[in-house]
């Protein structure tokens, strides 16, 4: 079975990443998308799964870099001129290009953010267990118990919605029912219909903010460990001025 | 007695926002403390409503404009509803998917008890009785949305019995549930009689009339005031003659048309595009040009492609799951036959459904691995030859009124007259017998009762006119006239040569009717 970041990890996860999200710097903490990398990977992160976010973030931020360069802010048209050749063949560089310093160094340090961003929230949506997330959060009375249930019912209609999705387009196009957006009907009702049974059967066993709770979501080891490792890299960054 | 009364029930009247229609309930009823009462009657004549108001639902969360009483310890609940109340009555709903709101089978399990703040030692006893009772043990750490039907059904049962509700609602507790899980649920309930107050909605009565004391029997005493259902209260020895009785007329009754091909001379049938017919057929002589005999329709050739379908070493996967689902070696079925599949809950009795109609395709699923031949052609646009009735009825409707629903089907014969006169007979039969057209005409199909729902989604699937048709839990929420009309009309398609697959955990229905019947187990289509 999948192991699952618990709770706590995710959030200090999501709080600690806040650096990647900072104005563009070249400059970018290997050691800190390393340590978020680690910890992914304790936490069940398959080798196959990272390479295909591997791929989609490199290409995402590949796009990036290359339209920023291609279509630049005028601001960044000034001071040093440098040149870059690529694939050489018989002592003849295929690609040669002259581009300013500034824009090159700008454009780095944006698409390497944009791939580390990616890379991250790839990650962490493959690993959070949304359902635990969200009871960690109401035992912890951080989100009310009516909030919690809504958003996590949300969350499972997903799956739902999208095997009823199935069948309609199916029928639709076994009734030859045209256009496309008739079938918006039926799964909007489903929708709703879905939500109001859901509500029906909350109030139906006396769903109240005051509870008594069976399964509650500790912390363990691996959170602890993850913990650690993250404040330590921020304290250190924090202390060294990097974030500056 | 009456300081054993618990509800008294005297003539509710219940108005919807919005709607011009009104729910008259004339009756008078006490309920006593620990009875046990079975309620039957027509679909859609608003049993489950009742149990809305029992249980506070309406008009504290469903709004709506009461009239009437329902007494209980002295107080009016359709004034004020007790909060004492709430916690003593379980309710359980319909639709089974949709009353699960917890990721986890054990978070769903224990979710009353947590809100009723059971200790955690409670809790823990509590979970463990119900989860063996209902045969959930092993399906704790799973995931909710991988369970069956069935599955889920038997979850929300033992979630709210778990809590320990004085008062139990069941709304048609076993409708997705295999005759074994039946007979376990009911032999746990007949273990309560004498302890707890239970309302049982109920079509299969059979199994609840051993332990019931009381059956409430909602009917429309008079044909022409549709919105007044009268409830009587019937001892078990009137049930037989005046419950029987009733389905035995109504059959009857229909069989005295002999179907709906107009072997009946006189009947006469509109040629029309409109669905007027269905009006117009009451003023014959006025109209007398667009009507037409209806002698020697009884030839007609509806579906002329001969079907088969082929199974071979089929195999299929959910993702995440643990092992494929079921392992089918081989599997052939032709035009002109009824095959029934049975099967426990989970087994994927739904899923083989989906993969025949190529909704569902497994990725470990081998090449070929279901064929489908159309006048010995093979096909692989599924959709156009394969007309499916899922569990969800509404998943079929696609327009915001019945007429513009069944209009959608009825144009594509705008050439063809045979093909007109066939179906609007059909829809005149459906009219008389089994829904309620003329009356529905305008509505929404999705403000209709689950029954009706159904009866009308099947009613689609006939004019969709595919010659294969695929059935999920086709006697879902019918009462028992219904039920033996679907048996007639799904008779009538085997005879006009349609290839029909049903799942259905109703096995005397299906043995009454198909062919052939598989069962899935050990993962595996066994013929029976």
């Amino acid at each position: 079975m999948k192991k699952k970041l618990n709770p706590v990890s995710i959030l200090i996860l999501f709080i600690s990443a806040l650096p990647l999200f900072l104005p563009p710097k070249l400059f970018i903490n290997i050691f800190y998308l390393a340590a978020l990398l680690l910890i992914f990977f304790y936490s069940g992160l398959t080798f196959r799964s990272f390479l295909i976010f591997f791929l989609l973030s490199f290409f995402t931020s590949f796009i990036y870099i290359i339209t920023f360069i291609l279509n630049p802010d005028k601001k960044y048209l000034s001071g040093n001129i440098i040149s870059i050749a690529l694939f050489s063949y018989k002592n003849e560089y295929l690609i040669k290009i002259k581009i300013y310093e500034k824009l090159l160094n700008t454009t780095l340090a944006s698409g390497i953010r944009l791939f580390s961003i990616c890379l991250i929230s790839f990650c962490s949506a493959y690993l959070i267990d949304i359902d635990n997330l969200v009871r960690f959060l109401m035992q912890r009375k951080v989100v009310s118990y009516q909030n919690g249930y809504a958003v996590s019912i949300a969350f499972q209609s997903i799956s739902d919605i999208k095997s009823e999705y199935s069948r309609v387009n199916y029928l639709m196009k076994a009734r030859n029912i045209k256009p496309f957006y008739k079938g918006l009907l039926p799964l909007l009702v489903y929708g709703v219909r879905y939500a109001q049974l859901a509500a029906i059967s909350l109030v139906a066993r006396g769903f109240n903010e005051e509870r008594s709770i069976f399964r509650k979501v500790e912390y363990d080891k691996k959170e602890i460990i993850a913990v650690s490792i993250i404040s330590i890299i921020i304290f250190a960054e924090l202390l060294l001025g990097w974030f500056c | 007695m009456k300081e054993n009364i618990l509800f008294d029930v005297s003539n509710i009247e219940i108005q919807y926002p919005f709607s011009n229609e009104s729910l008259f309930y004339d009756m008078n009823i006490p309920i006593y403390k620990n009875d046990v009462v079975l309620i039957v009657g027509d679909s859609g004549i608003g049993k489950s409503t009742f149990f809305y108001l029992l249980k506070g639902i309406i008009p504290n969360y469903i709004k709506a404009n009461l009239k009437g009483k329902i007494i209980y310890e002295n107080e009016n609940i359709l004034q004020k509803y007790p909060e004492t109340l709430e916690k003593k009555i379980g309710y359980l709903g319909q639709n089974p998917y949709s009353q699960i709101v917890c990721a986890n089978v054990i978070d769903e399990l224990v979710f009353g008890m947590e809100n009723y703040l059971f200790s955690r030692s409670e809790i823990n006893s509590l979970s463990v009785t119900y989860a063996d009772m209902f045969n959930l043990i092993d399906k704790l750490e799973q995931k909710t949305s991988y369970l069956s039907g069935g599955e889920c059904q038997r979850l929300n049962l033992a979630s709210i019995l778990a809590y320990l509700p004085e008062i139990i609602l069941l709304d048609e507790p076993t409708s997705f549930l295999d005759n074994q899980a039946i007979d376990i649920f009911y032999s746990n309930i007949a273990k309560l009689v004498g302890k707890k107050t239970i309302l049982i909605i109920e079509h299969n009565i059979d199994k609840v009339l051993e332990f019931t004391n009381k059956v409430l029997y909602l009917k429309y005493e008079d044909a022409n005031r549709k919105n007044m259902p009268n409830m009587d209260i019937l001892i078990n020895r009137k049930i037989d003659e005046l419950f029987f009785g009733k389905i035995k007329r109504v059959v009857e009754d229909a069989n005295r048309v002999d179907f709906y091909h107009g072997e009946e001379k006189n009947r006469k049938c509109v040629i029309s595009t409109s669905l007027d017919f269905l009006y117009k057929s009451e003023k014959k002589t006025k109209d007398q040009k667009k009507f037409l005999d209806f002698n020697n329709i009884n030839n007609i050739e509806i579906n002329k492609a001969k079907a088969e379908v082929y199974i071979e070493k089929l195999s299929f996967k959910y993702q995440d799951s643990k092992g494929p689902i079921f392992n089918i070696e081989s599997f052939t079925a032709k035009s002109g036959q009824i095959i029934g599949i049975i099967g426990e809950n989970g087994s994927g009795k739904s899923t083989l459904l989906g993969c025949i109609s190529g909704i569902l395709k497994s990725k470990d699923e081998k090449r070929d691995s279901i064929r489908i031949f159309i006048d010995r052609k093979k096909v692989s646009k599924f959709y156009r030859y394969v007309s499916v009735l899922f569990q969800n009825s509404e998943s079929l409707f696609f327009f915001p009124s019945i007429q513009e629903e069944l209009l959608s089907e009825f144009k594509k014969w705008k050439k063809n007259i045979e093909k007109q006169k066939y179906y609007s007979e059909f829809l005149l039969y459906c009219d008389e017998y089994f829904f309620p057209l003329k009356r529905y005409l305008k509505k929404s199909g999705y403000s209709l009762s689950e029954g009706e729902k159904r009866r009308l989604a099947f009613m689609i699937i006939k004019l969709m006119e595919k010659p294969i048709r695929l059935y999920d839990e086709p006697t879902y929420a019918q009462d028992k006239i219904s039920i033996d009309l679907m048996e007639k009309m799904l008779k009538e398609e085997k005879r006009l040569n349609t290839l029909q697959i049903i799942v259905s955990h109703d096995h005397d229905f299906l043995y009454r009717l198909a062919d052939e019947i598989y069962e899935i187990k050990d993962k595996k289509l066994i013929k029976r």
